[in-house]
């Protein structure tokens, strides 16, 4: 990661722990900007850095957040596994193979939201499903699901535009 | 190395660190909060529950022939026990009563392995009963509740079995040879007898807790013992792991053969 990446990287860890610290939403809401952040990484990094650095980000906002310890390193690390092979499908190889940068006018909203959407959606479903640990109802786990899903989307958009080219 | 050897070994490195981070996560997931320790504990157990019941349903499976077959053979020998009293389960000879049960649990560890059987004292067994297949001797019943039965397995430290061989009319100790599950020695030979390899090992008339004449294994090599005895191997006919139903066998006058004794 260059410098300016790793810095804003940094910040925004910063910022998910601020948010889970202060914003105590209880268990019907999960506020994140992690997997945003695994996105917005440059393309050229392979599975296994970005599985690296999502699990130092995820146990540093448990840690620092006061959570339970893990959970957010747990759910993340899939988010960076499949997230090549995401951006080969929904994008193109050469845009992995070249490391080139994801630029909202090449790509279009659509399609970037899309891969957004798909890996918070991994994130989640791994995180409610843990966090509950079978003593809620599949209901609650979905209720909880949905209402974060468009809330962690709004939340991606200040990493986005921090993040991505024009 | 050619390009695509290389993005496999990458594969590989990607999923053996992947594997390897999850788990690290769950496990201070676990050690950090009681609630989902509690949750994963239940989801390993329900793992192992169902990799097992499927494996032991397939074991089964392959066994039903076998088993059959066995029964079969339990079917016939009971027949031939039978002497008026189909209502009851309970079968009766002149000497001996036959009580059909089946294994509830086994387990064999180290030198102490044992049987639970489905029938107790309420179906008239009790300690000292002796426990046996078509194919061999299972145990002693060492300890009886109402509805359950404790069975001290042949293959324990300490069971001594009497025996009889056809051709030579011998009798002497069987007991278990300590390694295997289907290995015995015959014990206390005197050393002018021979028994070849590939005789009949059978119950002996002699003993107070089973019938005579079960077939038990047939003899193996044999060796001289420091006390000028004979030891001879015994391969045993019956499998003790496979066992599913056996009976529970008691000398019809044995309160009167014991008051006679005493």
């Amino acid at each position: 990661m260059n410098r300016s990446v790793s810095f804003l990287f940094f910040l925004m860890v910063l910022a998910q722990v601020l948010i889970s610290y202060l914003f105590q939403t209880g268990p019907w809401c999960v506020l994140t900007l992690l997997p945003a952040m695994i996105f917005c990484l440059p393309t050229d990094r392979s599975t296994l850095r970005l599985m690296l650095v999502a699990f130092v980000s995820g146990l540093a906002v448990d840690f620092f957040a006061d959570g339970i310890l893990g959970l957010n390193a747990f759910s993340l690390v899939p988010v960076a596994l499949v997230r090549r092979f995401l951006l080969v499908r929904l994008f193109n190889e050469e845009l992995v193979t070249r490391g080139e940068s994801i630029s909202w006018r090449k790509w279009g909203l659509v399609r970037i939201f899309g891969c957004v959407l798909i890996l918070t959606a991994l994130f989640l479903l791994l995180y409610v499903a843990v966090d509950a640990a079978g003593e809620r109802s599949f209901w609650a786990c979905l209720s909880t699901f949905a209402c974060s899903l468009p809330l962690d989307l709004l939340l991606s958009v200040p990493v986005l535009l921090a993040f991505l080219e024009k | 190395m050619s390009a695509g050897s290389t993005n496999t070994r990458r594969h590989w490195i990607d999923a053996a660190a992947f594997i390897l981070m999850e788990v690290a996560a769950l496990a201070m997931v676990g050690v950090s909060s009681e609630v989902q320790r509690t949750w994963m504990g239940g989801m390993a157990h329900s793992v192992t529950a169902f990799i097992g019941g499927g494996l032991e349903n397939v074991g089964r499976y392959f066994h039903l022939r076998a088993e059959n077959e066995l029964l079969a053979q339990q079917n016939l020998a009971l027949m031939q026990m039978m002497a008026g009293e189909a209502e009851s389960p309970v079968l009766r000879t002149e000497a001996w009563t036959y009580l059909p049960a089946q294994i509830a649990k086994h387990q064999f560890k180290g030198s102490h392995s044992y049987y639970l059987l489905d029938k107790g004292s309420v179906d008239g067994i009790s300690v000292n009963c002796g426990v046996i297949t078509p194919r061999g001797v299972v145990g002693i019943v060492d300890a009886v509740t109402p509805h359950y039965s404790y069975v001290r397995s042949f293959f324990s430290v300490g069971m001594t079995l009497s025996v009889r061989e056809d051709s030579t009319g011998v009798t002497g100790p069987l007991v278990w040879d300590g390694k295997g599950r289907n290995g015995a020695c015959l014990r206390s030979i005197p050393h002018h007898i021979v028994i070849p390899p590939g005789r009949e090992i059978r119950t002996s008339p002699y003993s107070g807790l089973f019938p005579p004449d079960i077939p038990l294994g047939v003899t193996g090599e044999s060796r001289f013992s420091k006390d000028g005895t004979q030891t001879i191997e015994v391969a045993l006919y019956e499998e003790p792991t496979r066992l599913r139903h056996v009976m529970v066998v008691r000398q019809t006058w044995r309160d009167e053969i014991e008051k006679l004794e005493q």
